[in-house]
């Protein structure tokens, strides 16, 4: 009914009585029409039909509610209460009828008698949801906001859709104390009930910060330097056009240039030189990418610094490993071309190789970490990386025979670390022949020694690690 | 009142200033602040800009260290829900997802297993196999709001961060948030948004010239915050 939904009393008022002539065996069109003509105010003429309506549809509900409803708005409670009686012996214990006389004895402020019939309405009213929410108004009234959090979990129950019982279950439990549930139902009634099913996460996370020395964490963390990694490696091959390919073209290139200009036009005399050349500049080349860009890492992982908690440490080390990966190929170039221009390469000696790898690396490892843990501390130190660099490059015996260095400059080169990781390398492509041991150990208790600086520098000097700052 | 997850006691920053000439003037974002995160609760931080409130989630998360104070953490793990950290515009949305999921904690194996859910819940279909480069900034933001959902740590840091997206994207965001709040998470929550405090807090303080104010009620605090705002 289009009127009635729009509150045109009036013209519902005269299409309800055209529908009684029409539909006379129908309650609808009676009771209807009672309430257009209550909603204007003509009570006496709604008395009228609905005493028609008492005499033949005494069996329907409508029938009584519409009458107690009458009564209520004159304000004439006992006559109200008389009909919803009368109407409960016509129909029977009907929870409508119930709820109805249980507020109706609310608004006499006779709850005990209320409380009486609700009981009854929800005995008989199975899983309407009607019953169950006049009983958490009545516990409310009461001030029993145990019961009422009780009625109003049933009525979400029964009505999970209506935001209302949310709402009043908020209030409940707000009045209780209880302001967590509080919130829980507050928010439910804005953002649907769906918020109320916890989110379980599936796995913990191992935090990084907390759980980097259990094994877990380790494994963890090892995972994260390697995955970025590789990643890094993928995000600058995608820069370029022939992506994976200068992996090998880069130091191809590099080797290709040193060969000729030192090996063919600059022969320094040296028996071989021009692999001898390699057998320096490879291992070299590694070590001193992977020093220039852990020297910076620090520095440019200050915003992530902050906003994770990932430990300074994972900086250097990503920048180790990555160079480590990209210099891996120029090393297995090296190794084919000795095989392929100097019979001595292929020798038994060869194995030594992974063990001078990993010295190498080990040194790599500290010297590029406490570099990173300097430049983060005093910034201008960056400026310097790659003079120095160029400076050791002299001292180590790259492009000569550090054995032939006189005087007191010969005897100090020998203290450098890296002039005896080259030697080793010669030693073993070229002369096919197992490097020298004290040398070897000498390199490694450096490279110890400083792995006992990092470790105590990165793990009690974090704060000066990250800069300060408002961002 | 629960278990404490973090205290702070009489904790100061304090940072030097590139200032002109040579005397050299320092800037405290925060000084003497005294503050508790207790288990399971919702605390919101108010603050004028500059008040130090991210100082402050620095502080707690642990990335920053005060220079006077200390920060006890009873045992919670902490994370600041941070999008798009350590973001590489050059890789795909799925190494991205990969690597973040990593720095918040998961192994490879466990994020492998969830990037499907991330890549449904940041709608992105076949971008998330494309270049970061190639995202709007909504959905670099909305695929940074999906991997962080991932976690659920102990404490979590939410520093402004409930504007991702648009409109129905953010309904999605705030809702999950909401979802995480109700089912007892507890959060310290950064907003410059009175009534969202006022909605989602158990408690609330207001940064103010470094220093935490605290009172009662949400209520009390939010009506200290109004006269601050009143006498700017």
């Amino acid at each position: 009914m289009g009127s009635m939904r729009q509150k045109r009393w009036v013209e519902a008022a005269t299409l309800w009585q055209a529908f009684r002539q029409q539909y006379s065996g129908h309650p609808t069109p009676w009771l209807q029409g009672a309430v257009s003509l209550m909603r204007q105010g003509h009570y006496h003429a709604a008395d009228e039909l609905l005493a028609h309506a008492r005499l033949r549809f005494a069996q329907h509900v409508a029938t009584w509610l519409t009458c107690a409803e009458w009564a209520r708005l004159q304000g004439d409670l006992a006559q109200e209460s008389a009909f919803l009686s009368q109407g409960r012996q016509q129909v029977g214990e009907q929870w409508q009828l119930l709820c109805q006389a249980a507020d109706l004895e609310m608004r006499r402020g006779n709850f005990a008698q209320a409380q009486a019939f609700n009981m009854m309405a929800r005995e008989c009213a199975g899983e309407r949801c009607e019953p169950v929410l006049q009983a958490a108004e009545l516990a409310e009234k009461r001030g029993d906001w145990e019961q009422a959090v009780r009625y109003w979990r049933r009525v979400i129950e029964l009505k999970p859709e209506e935001s209302r019982g949310y709402l009043q279950m908020a209030n409940a439990c707000k009045m209780q104390g209880d302001l967590a549930s509080a919130r829980r139902y507050r928010l439910a009634s804005q953002y649907g009930p769906e918020i109320l099913s916890t989110v379980e996460p599936s796995a913990q996370p191992a935090s990084l910060s907390h759980d980097v020395r259990s094994r877990r964490g380790w494994l963890n963390f090892a995972g994260l330097v390697f995955t970025k990694a590789i990643l890094n490696l993928k995000s600058e091959a995608a820069r370029t056009y022939l992506t994976h390919a200068w992996v090998v073209i880069e130091p191809l290139l590099h080797l290709v240039i040193y060969y000729f200009l030192f090996g063919k036009l600059l022969n320094a005399g040296v028996e071989n030189y021009g692999l001898f050349l390699l057998c320096g500049l490879v291992p070299w080349m590694w070590f001193s990418k992977a020093i220039s860009i852990s020297a910076t890492s620090i520095l440019g992982g200050q915003s992530l610094m902050l906003n994770s908690n990932v430990p300074p440490a994972f900086f250097p080390l990503v920048s180790i490993v990555q160079s480590t990966l990209k210099q891996l190929p120029a090393l297995l170039l090296l190794l084919l071309l000795g095989m392929a221009t100097d019979p001595k390469t292929l020798s038994w000696a060869l194995l030594y190789l992974p063990v001078i790898i990993l010295v190498q690396l080990a040194l790599t490892v500290v010297v590029g970490m406490l570099l990173a843990a300097a430049v983060s501390v005093l910034r201008d130190l960056a400026n310097l990386v790659g003079t120095g660099l160029m400076l050791l490059m002299f001292l180590s015996g790259v492009i000569y025979q550090y054995q032939t260095l006189s005087g007191i400059i010969g005897q100090w080169v020998e203290f450098n670390p890296m002039t005896l990781v080259i030697a080793a390398y010669r030693e073993v492509i070229l002369q096919g022949r197992a490097p020298d041991v004290a040398s070897m150990a000498y390199v490694l208790a450096v490279a110890l020694a400083g792995g006992v600086m990092v470790a105590l520098i990165y793990r009690h000097q974090r704060r000066h690690f990250v800069r300060r700052g408002m961002s | 009142m629960s278990r404490a997850f973090l205290s702070l006691r009489d904790v100061g920053v304090r940072f030097k200033l590139a200032g002109q000439g040579h005397r050299a003037s320092y800037f405290e974002p925060l000084r003497g602040v005294n503050l508790e995160v207790y288990a399971g609760e919702t605390l919101g931080v108010l603050g004028m800009n500059g008040a130090g409130k991210s100082t402050l989630l620095k502080i707690m998360s642990g990335a920053l260290r005060p220079d006077s104070g200390s920060l006890t953490n009873h045992g919670a793990s902490v994370a600041l829900l941070a999008l798009q950290a350590g973001f590489d515009s050059n890789l795909s949305g799925r190494d991205n997802a990969i690597f973040g999921g990593m720095l918040l904690g998961y192994s490879k194996k466990q994020i492998l297993q969830r990037l499907d859910e991330i890549q449904e819940y940041s709608e992105l279909g076949d971008y998330f196999n494309e270049p970061v480069r190639n995202f709007s900034t909504g959905m670099a933001s909305r695929l940074g709001f999906a991997i962080s959902t991932t976690v659920s740590p102990d404490v979590l840091l939410v520093d402004e961060v409930l504007s991702v997206g648009d409109a129905s994207f953010r309904k999605k965001a705030e809702r999950t948030m909401m979802q995480k709040i109700a089912s007892g998470q507890t959060v310290v929550l950064v907003s410059h948004s009175r009534s969202q405090i006022e909605n989602l807090c158990d408690r609330c303080v207001i940064l103010q010239d470094g220093q935490a104010i605290a009172g009662g009620s949400v209520g009390e605090v939010l009506a200290i915050y109004d006269e601050i705002v009143r006498a700017k």
